[in-house]
């Protein structure tokens, strides 16, 4: 609570800041944020990091940097999960003198080096690939989201003694080959866990060849680290066989369109389970409901398109939502502990600042360290009747509280 | 400016109402002040920790599973939870390194990194002057 209540302190303090420090006689300039994401191709996601970051200056404006006031812009640029649309935005954002470039992650690897030359931070908040954060070569990157080092291996901890075995399926998109990576990695002591692994394709729309091949391998349950749709299409090719296989999935699982396309059988979504980033802290779900509450105040609550098990629309709660609203809040702590916005000075900030993040976690980064959530923070969530709440077979996640998902 | 400060209050009027539901800790602190009971039984033989990894002498071990490629060490801390996060802290040396530590109540936790291994330390105040100890070491 103590956290809770030095976060809402500094929220109110900076609020204050912003909203009465601005000098009649310095005119206000503009600080643009770019939030390059796949607004087409996964609204989902694409809205979710643009709404929260709009969400982070809510209130806040305008800046005071020194005794410079700022108004901020935010500037959504769509990637369309193509690396090089994200590249071509990255040079939009050093040519509008972007402050930050807030991003799912898509083009990072060909664009940071454009970046880093013009001083331009860029944050990742979806993709959890292992090679695309490193502080030492790349002083620039930061990321607030769930590795796919921690995501693999804590899957690895939770499946293993489980006694399966395993078929991993992959698309071949950059999110699917790096799980598949990342996969290799956390089961390369215990190979006897994976009884095959398959690449499919991210644009089939049947995926019965690929799931009977995993079925004849002797498989015992499916570990799925694809986009949404393929997710589904694993789904629907295994339980339209009658073939009962447990199946466990990366954090997309989350996205609306699998359960969108999982609508007419909703019991084939049942037991599904996938890690992602823990939405509640250790002070409990205080924080991330008034985060929660306050998402769906400005912006509506993100719909699913299906009912729970109360007959009520599901909605989805914000916690891709959580990091980008931390990281640009760590942002506006590090331009004003800057009293710049030089790239280079906000950088150096960057790697000092913390804040208390949307769910009552202190979020930070530091000169070595370059990823805001830690391995541990991974947990187990699993379907029933459109909704999920965290299983109670790992040690973590059964301590979580469920959140409510209809509305 | 008003409708500013009416947007602040009524979000932190929202967190705080919210925010006091959350129970859990409020619990834990109570308990960190409670008398011990007996402690769990020393394990047999020594943890296999990696070389360089922190061994308080305040620490006794308790177990040591396997879960797939990670190991995780159950031990306690003779001592409170701010003798406990502070005695890994400074513990930590070369080749580990920090990458990240909060202290909370009753509670803590510290991401370390180094010799090929990663992981974390949590330590929880159960009752008065004894904290409990897990280890998760997994490899890098």
């Amino acid at each position: 609570m103590r956290r809770l209540v030095a976060g809402l302190v500094l929220v109110a303090a900076l609020a204050v800041a912003a909203g009465c420090g601005t000098s009649g006689s310095q005119d206000t300039k503009t600080l643009t944020i770019v939030v390059d994401a796949p607004f087409a191709r996964s609204a989902y996601l694409g809205e979710t990091i643009a709404n929260a970051v709009q969400l982070a200056f809510q209130g806040k404006t305008p800046v005071n940097v020194g005794s410079q006031p700022y108004d901020v812009r935010i500037v959504r640029l769509d990637n369309g999960q193509s690396p090089a649309r994200a590249v071509a935005d990255t040079r939009r954002a050093i040519r509008e003198h972007a402050l930050a470039i807030v991003t799912d992650g898509t083009g990072v690897d060909a664009g940071w080096s454009l970046a880093n030359e013009a001083h331009i931070p860029i944050c990742i908040v979806y993709d959890g690939d292992e090679g695309l954060v490193d502080p030492e070569a790349r002083p620039n990157v930061f990321r607030i989201a769930p590795t796919n080092h921690g995501i693999s291996f804590r899957f690895a901890e939770y499946l293993i003694p489980k006694g399966l075995k395993i078929a991993f399926l992959t698309d071949d998109t950059g999110y699917g080959r790096g799980g598949r990576d990342a996969l290799d990695h956390a089961f390369e002591q215990n190979r006897s866990s994976v009884a095959t692994r398959i690449e499919i394709p991210s644009t089939a729309t049947d995926l019965a060849p690929q799931v009977l091949k995993a079925r004849r391998s002797g498989a015992t349950a499916l570990l799925v680290w694809a986009q949404p749709a393929s997710l589904a299409e694993v789904v629907i090719a295994a339980r339209s066989t009658g073939w009962k296989v447990p199946i466990y999935s990366a954090p997309s699982a989350e996205d609306p369109l699998v359960r969108q396309e999982l609508a007419d059988h909703p019991d084939w979504l049942d037991g599904l389970t996938f890690a992602s980033g823990r939405m509640t802290a250790e002070v409990g779900p205080g924080p991330f409901l008034a985060f929660q509450s306050a998402f769906q105040s400005s912006f509506g609550p993100q719909r699913v398109g299906v009912k729970g098990p109360n007959g009520k629309p599901v909605v989805a709660p914000p916690d891709y939502a959580m990091y980008p609203y931390d990281f640009a809040n760590l942002l506006l702590v590090a331009v004003q502990a800057a009293r710049s916005v030089d790239g280079d000075k906000v950088v150096a900030k960057l790697n000092e600042v913390s804040v208390n993040g949307a769910n009552g976690d202190e979020r930070g980064f530091s000169q070595n360290n370059h990823d805001g959530v830690v391995d541990d923070d991974v947990y187990f969530a699993r379907f029933r009747d459109m909704v999920y709440v965290p299983v109670k077979d790992d040690p973590l996640s059964r301590t979580l509280p469920p959140i409510d998902q209809e509305g | 400016m008003w409708t500013r400060v009416c947007a602040g209050s009524t979000l932190a009027a929202v967190a705080v109402v919210l925010g006091c539901g959350g129970g859990g800790d409020d619990k834990e602190k109570q308990a960190a002040e409670r008398p011990c009971p007996t402690a769990a039984a020393t394990m047999s033989g020594t943890p296999a920790l990696p070389t360089g990894f922190p061994q308080p002498a305040e620490v006794t071990y308790t177990g040591q599973v396997a879960k797939g490629p990670t190991s995780i060490v159950k031990a306690y801390f003779n001592g409170d939870i701010d003798a406990a996060y502070d005695t890994y802290k400074k513990a930590f040396k070369d080749p580990f390194e920090i990458e990240d530590s909060e202290h909370e109540e009753v509670d803590a936790e510290i991401e370390f990194k180094g010799s090929g291994k990663e992981g974390q330390v949590k330590l929880l105040q159960r009752c008065k002057g004894r904290t409990s100890v897990t280890l998760t070491i997994r490899p890098e």
